[in-house]
């Protein structure tokens, strides 16, 4: 019987002991991924367990053993960073793992290693994370008429096509350098409103109108416009041109600004004109011509002008003779410049005032009624 | 030939006596008075309808408006005066000499050493004086209440224009005072002389205008002729040079009397700007009518002079 007992036990050892020799005992330092891939820039946080088995219930006391180049690893268990976790038998603490990549990490893996050392056991656990290289985002801005023509007046108008070709949906902001004095604005396509920015789609591309007013006295010449979309850290220049053909602008006044002058009946009254280019181009072969009352003369020094180059005047002695039957008053005579398809024209209130021959003639007939009078005293006078 | 005997002294002397005396005598006689209160109360009524019918909103030559304004069926204060004046200077002018003819009071005062041609001046000049006088009056109390009602002065141009117009009716007045004098010397009945002036100023207002018309008419070349000649002939009249005077002095947006010519109408039509002349050029445009006023006055003073010299007064 002792035998069978003995056998028996020996059975029992022979079976059992293999199943408790396979239970590990001791100290387990564990995550359920201990190798991540992560964005480059991009704080991870590692959730660890801490299991004690079958051993007595011990402080453990946990560390970075390795830790890659240039980042911070901190252990923080209950809100705080710890340095010693306190494990009963046959049970587990969380901890979590805070790992921080040092500015400008470059893409590839990085090794961490976490190390629990209890009393006469201890664990280690490797993790691996692998910083992936995204791809930026990219914006590209694109026309196909970068270059335009026109005078001061005009409303120079770029269509373009910005595309983000990034990977992101990003917020883009607008902004243009250009001369002094020019106005740039962006318009949707096909929309009135003013935007300064926009979002876009990853892969999506917005047409937009950009509208550059140049201001009116700019000279003739060749302005840079360039346009700028900054979206994130991607931003995309795209260079636009507006060319401004100069325009000649005529102005006829007078040197005073006065348009208005006296002028007697009958007579050759001159008016000093000014004929001044306000323009971005030189205005030539000008030519003077009036609108004057009929019977009356109007008479240009000189008839034409050759040039007047922009910013610049030139003076014109206007010769008016009203026909001397004129009645008194005011008339208005219109003055006209004209040159290549430009003129302009002013109105002259003109007021007439008529000789004074006949007041003297007046008076000469009181003066010879007198006269009479004179004489019919020293001929009828009587002594 | 006998020398031409010479005369002592200067023919005006005694002139101012004789000014001093026949004024003193026209102002306190009663037709005198009676005439002031005429004008006085013409004055009074048109200025009234001219402050009733001012026309709001305009601030331009307000104060000449108050002459000129109108409400039927009562003509404005300028209409009233072109009947007024002649009719003061006739009465003031008509029994001058011959009243004193007939009172035989000239040859009395003709043995004081004054000539003959300081008392027929003075007494024209006194009977100018005396116009002068009711009409400054009259026009001083027409500018005061405007004055008082419209509640703006006067502006300078309209003070120079309104003197203009007084002056322009003193010379008018002066025609028909020196018509009235030769009247008083050639006729030796007062009422003859006064009849005489009263049919030539009637004859003016009233049958000269259609007598023009008929003339122009029937001695007119063309119709440019007979406008001519018919503006000619009315001119003659004193009344049309003192109608003329006072529309351009006291309008001045008036810038041309009589007809125009075709290019001076074009002109004005398509380029004139309707704004009122400077007085300047009001005046130059009434000197023709306002030196005939003046000239007429002085001939006809040196035809009243003539006859009264030639004439026998000793009676």
């Amino acid at each position: 019987m002792k035998r069978v007992v003995s056998a028996a036990l020996l059975i029992l050892l022979i079976l059992v002991l293999p199943a408790l020799a396979q239970k590990p005992r001791g100290l387990t330092l564990s995550t359920p991924y201990p190798a991540q891939s992560v964005q480059v820039g991009e704080t991870v946080t590692i959730s660890l367990t801490l299991s004690n088995r079958g051993l007595a219930p011990q402080i453990v006391r946990v560390s970075m053993k390795e830790i890659a180049e240039g980042w911070k690893a901190s252990l923080t268990g209950g809100g705080r960073p710890v340095q010693a976790v306190y494990v009963d038998t046959d049970d587990s603490v969380s901890l979590n793992l805070k790992l921080e990549p040092p500015s400008g990490i470059q893409a590839g893996a990085y090794r961490f290693v976490v190390r629990a050392q209890g009393q006469g056991a201890q664990s280690e656990l490797p993790i691996e994370l692998t910083v992936e290289a995204q791809l930026p985002p990219q914006l590209a801005f694109e026309t196909e008429l970068p270059t335009r023509r026109g005078s001061p007046t005009t409303t120079f108008r770029y269509s373009v096509t910005l595309t983000n070709k990034g990977e992101q949906e990003t917020a883009v902001n607008l902004e243009a350098e250009a001369p002094e004095g020019f106005q740039v604005t962006f318009k949707l396509r096909f929309g009135n409103e003013e935007v300064t920015s926009l979002p876009i789609k990853a892969g999506e591309s917005k047409s937009l109108d950009i509208e550059v007013r140049p201001p009116k006295q700019a000279q003739a010449g060749e302005y840079p416009i360039t346009v700028r979309a900054l979206g994130g850290q991607a931003q995309a220049l795209l260079s636009l041109k507006a060319i401004i053909t100069g325009q000649a602008e005529l102005n006829v006044t007078t040197p005073d600004g006065r348009l208005s002058t006296q002028a007697t009946a009958g007579q050759e009254n001159t008016l000093k004109l000014k004929i001044e280019n306000n323009g971005t181009a030189p205005a030539r072969d000008i030519e003077l011509s009036s609108f004057p009352p009929v019977g009356w003369t109007v008479e240009f020094d000189p008839k034409t002008i050759a040039e007047i180059t922009p910013n610049n005047f030139a003076e014109v002695t206007a010769k008016i003779k009203p026909s001397d039957k004129t009645v008194a008053g005011d008339y208005m005579l219109s003055i006209t410049a004209r040159s290549e398809g430009i003129s302009d024209s002013a109105e002259f209130r003109i007021t007439v005032v008529t000789s004074t021959l006949w007041g003297i003639v007046g008076i000469g007939i009181i003066v010879i009624a007198l006269g009479a009078v004179g004489w019919a005293v020293s001929r009828f006078g009587r002594r | 030939m006998i020398a031409k005997p010479v005369r002592e002294g200067s023919p005006w002397r005694g002139l101012w006596a004789v000014v001093a005396k026949e004024m003193a005598d026209h102002l306190t006689s009663v037709r005198m008075g009676i005439l002031e209160v005429i004008v006085l109360l013409t004055a009074a009524v048109t200025l009234y309808m001219a402050l009733q019918n001012l026309p709001s909103g305009t601030s331009d030559f307000l104060f000449l408006r108050l002459f000129t304004i109108s409400q039927d069926p009562l003509p404005a204060f300028v209409g009233f005066l072109g009947v007024l004046v002649p009719l003061i200077a006739i009465v003031l002018g008509f029994d001058s000499i011959n009243g004193e003819f007939n009172r035989r009071t000239l040859s009395r005062v003709l043995a004081q050493p004054i000539y003959r041609d300081a008392l027929l001046l003075g007494k024209f000049l006194a009977g100018l004086f005396t116009l002068a006088l009711v009409l400054t009056a009259i026009w001083l109390m027409i500018i005061g209440l405007g004055i008082f009602r419209l509640g703006v002065p006067p502006t300078g141009e309209e003070v120079a224009r309104g003197l203009l117009f007084l002056l322009a009716t003193i010379a008018y007045g002066g025609i028909w005072l020196g018509l009235a004098m030769v009247f008083s010397v050639r006729f030796r009945q007062p009422a003859t002389a006064a009849l005489a002036s009263i049919s030539v100023w009637i004859f003016f207002s009233v049958f000269w205008g259609m007598l023009v018309g008929l003339i122009a008419q029937g001695l007119g070349r063309g119709i440019a002729g007979q406008i001519q000649l018919e503006l000619f002939l009315a001119r003659l009249s004193p009344n049309t040079l003192y109608a003329e005077s006072i529309l351009a002095i006291l309008n001045p947006e008036v810038r041309a009397l009589g007809p125009l010519l075709l290019v001076q109408f074009l002109q004005l039509q398509h380029w004139g700007v309707r704004s009122p002349l400077p007085l300047s050029q009001s005046l130059l445009l009434v000197w023709p009518q306002l030196t005939g006023l003046i000239a007429g006055t002085i001939v006809l003073f040196a035809i009243g002079y003539v006859l009264f010299q030639r004439q026998e007064i000793r009676a």
